[in-house]
């Protein structure tokens, strides 16, 4: 009888609860199925990556071949080069990561407060600007005929040089527009973190007559550290993530040679020309190393610094 | 004396740092300064490349030109289109759900963060996504693109992280108390004390939106007349590029027209930034610091 009463009272409640919070429920279930939809179901279609789907019979229908594609990818010449390419292009990149730090560590010191907000001002700008255009400044400034640049450099007595359609400047034009781009912007986060550095650590170091110097090395950056090590554990585990946009925009048949990277291998075999269960193994194969990379990084950085992302 | 070293080693550094960071504005506003001086000087002079400091024979030839373009008008059409429906659509899909999310009474809400934050490091890559679109009969229409990167997951956890912790916690009981639904109070409550928080997802939607090309690249590849103003403004530079290889017609042509508009292009595609800007502005260090970097 009671334990009846119970159930009763249990059930009351829930009703209560369900009838004051299903509002809740239902704010979140249309991005819950915007997820489902757009990232889950995706995420599914990987198996095509271990069948032949070609697009005429359905993925279920679909023969097995198990790694057939992975394998075809890795004994073809090519992808030696395109693997290359695309590390060469991540790391060259991770190696700017240092010049975000290094610049709001400047700003920092920076005197004058007003002055400080000006030169952000300025230098978040360029973030905003598209891809495509970005490019299209690129392919005027960098232009063989009239680009600012070659006009420079022929008018200090040098050779104009097609930088736009050279497989050795590409990587350089692809990092360098990237820094130029975002690293106003990336500093931001430690320009934020740089203003919870306690001051009174920096007056007593002042007494001890440490230089300014001194004072960044052993006061602001160690407490930067944690935000820096976390930033590098997210910009690891986007290692093999070179993005295709950019790339795209950049490529010609001239600078194939170092341009083409996976993301736009992927792009073209996959949707250009519909080699559906290939395209989706390479990429496939991409995701799960960056997945590895950011795991590891992760541990060796929650061992080494007892600071990571989860 | 070694006070006096110490003084003018600060001076040094000041004027160091000062340098630094004056220089590297100037790096970054230059170009930009350069493309519009260049969008207002006389086409020919452009041509002959003299423009580098101030405009040279004031015109605004090369935006009539522009604006004469149809491919560039119905671009630019399309992308106001994408800009605001999109955005609107980005907000009504994140800002509702991440409030639920920051909520303790909804249940299993660790599971539905994690099912969300996980496609931050995992998904299925473009082609499965591109024949999910496929089988959703979506390629090569306008909706694809709205449904398209209709939630942004950092948005959304820098909106929950918001509602965890910026609004106070009395307020919601009292409305509650009070008998307003919970509707109610995400309305009437919540969001006019969010205000700052709502700028800055707005904004920075409404910028991706702007910007965003890849999805007409990759999802709309036979649908010319739904193309946003960035792949029209792709598509002239890749001509552009090809005209200087193969001699079509058709790339001659577009070759042509691009050399007359390509500076003005540009302040086109980035003007609505431009008028953005200051609003964005004032959110900026507020708004990074909301997000925090660990989710």
């Amino acid at each position: 009888m009671k334990k009846k009463e119970n159930l009763q009272s249990k059930k009351d409640s829930f009703l209560r609860y369900l009838k004051r919070y299903y509002w809740l429920y239902l704010f979140v279930l249309p991005t819950l199925i915007w997820y489902i939809v757009f990232h889950y179901v995706p995420m599914g279609g990987i198996v095509i990556a271990f069948k032949r789907y070609n697009g005429v019979r359905t993925i279920w229908e679909s023969p097995w071949v198990g790694l057939k594609w992975f394998k075809s990818f890795f004994s073809s010449y090519y992808s030696k080069t395109i693997i290359k390419n695309t590390i060469v292009l991540s790391f060259y990149t991770l190696m700017t990561f240092p010049l975000a730090i290094a610049f709001a560590l400047v700003l920092n010191e920076l005197k004058s407060k007003k002055l400080k907000q000006v030169i952000q001002t300025i230098t978040y700008a360029p973030h905003f600007i598209s891809t495509v255009v970005l490019v299209s400044m690129l392919n005027l400034f960098f232009a063989t005929q009239n680009g600012l640049i070659n006009n420079v450099i022929e008018a200090f007595g040098g050779m104009p040089f097609d930088f736009l359609s050279s497989s050795a400047a590409f990587p350089h034009m692809y990092v360098w527009s990237g820094v130029w781009q975002n690293l106003g912007w990336d500093c931001i986060i430690y320009v934020a973190a740089l203003a919870g550095v306690d001051p009174s650590l920096h007056e007593s170091a002042m007494i001890d007559g440490a230089t300014r110097m001194q004072r960044i090395r052993h006061i602001n950056i160690p407490t930067i550290l944690p935000t820096i090590v976390i930033m590098l554990i997210m910009k690891v585990g986007h290692i093999m993530n070179v993005g295709a946009d950019k790339v795209l925009l950049m490529q010609n048949s001239l600078n194939a040679d170092t341009s083409r990277i996976i993301s736009t291998y992927v792009y073209e075999r996959g949707l250009l020309n519909a080699d559906y269960s290939f395209a989706t193994a390479v990429g496939l194969f991409v995701n799960v190393i960056n997945l590895l990379m950011l795991l590891t990084v992760n541990k060796i950085s929650a061992k080494v610094s007892e600071t990571s992302l989860f | 004396m070694k006070h006096m070293n110490f003084k003018i080693n600060d001076k040094v550094f000041d004027v160091i740092v000062n340098i630094i960071s004056v220089l590297f504005a100037l790096i970054c506003l230059y170009p930009l300064y350069l493309v519009v001086i260049n969008s207002l000087s006389d086409p020919y002079a452009v041509a002959k490349g003299e423009v580098w400091m101030i405009p040279k024979g004031f015109s605004l030839d090369s935006y009539k030109e522009a604006f004469s373009n149809g491919d560039i008008i119905r671009g630019y059409a399309n992308s106001l289109f994408y800009t605001i429906v999109g955005t609107a659509l980005n907000i009504a899909l994140t800002i509702p759900a991440a409030y639920a999310l920051s909520k303790p009474k909804l249940k299993g809400r660790n599971f539905l963060m994690m099912t969300i934050v996980l496609t931050m490091y995992f998904s299925g890559g473009l082609v499965p996504h591109y024949l999910v679109l496929k089988g959703l009969n979506l390629l090569n229409t306008r909706m694809v693109v709205l449904l398209n990167l209709a939630v942004n997951t950092t948005n959304l956890i820098v909106a929950r992280t918001f509602f965890a912790s910026g609004v106070p916690r009395e307020l919601e009981e009292a409305a509650e108390i009070d008998g307003c639904s919970i509707p109610q109070t995400f309305l009437k409550i919540v969001l006019p004390l969010s205000k700052a928080m709502l700028g800055v997802i707005v904004l920075y939607y409404a910028v991706a939106r702007w910007n965003n090309f890849a999805s007409s690249l990759y999802y709309q590849p036979m649908a010319e007349e739904y193309y946003s103003l960035q792949m029209v403004l792709r598509k002239m530079i890749i001509l552009m590029r090809d005209a200087a290889n193969a001699e079509s017609e058709l790339a001659e042509y577009y070759a042509n027209i691009f050399n007359q508009i390509k500076y003005s292009i540009i302040v086109i595609a980035s003007v609505p930034l431009m008028i953005v800007y200051p609003f964005l502005q004032k959110y900026f260090d507020k708004g990074v610091m909301l997000g925090s970097v660990k989710g």
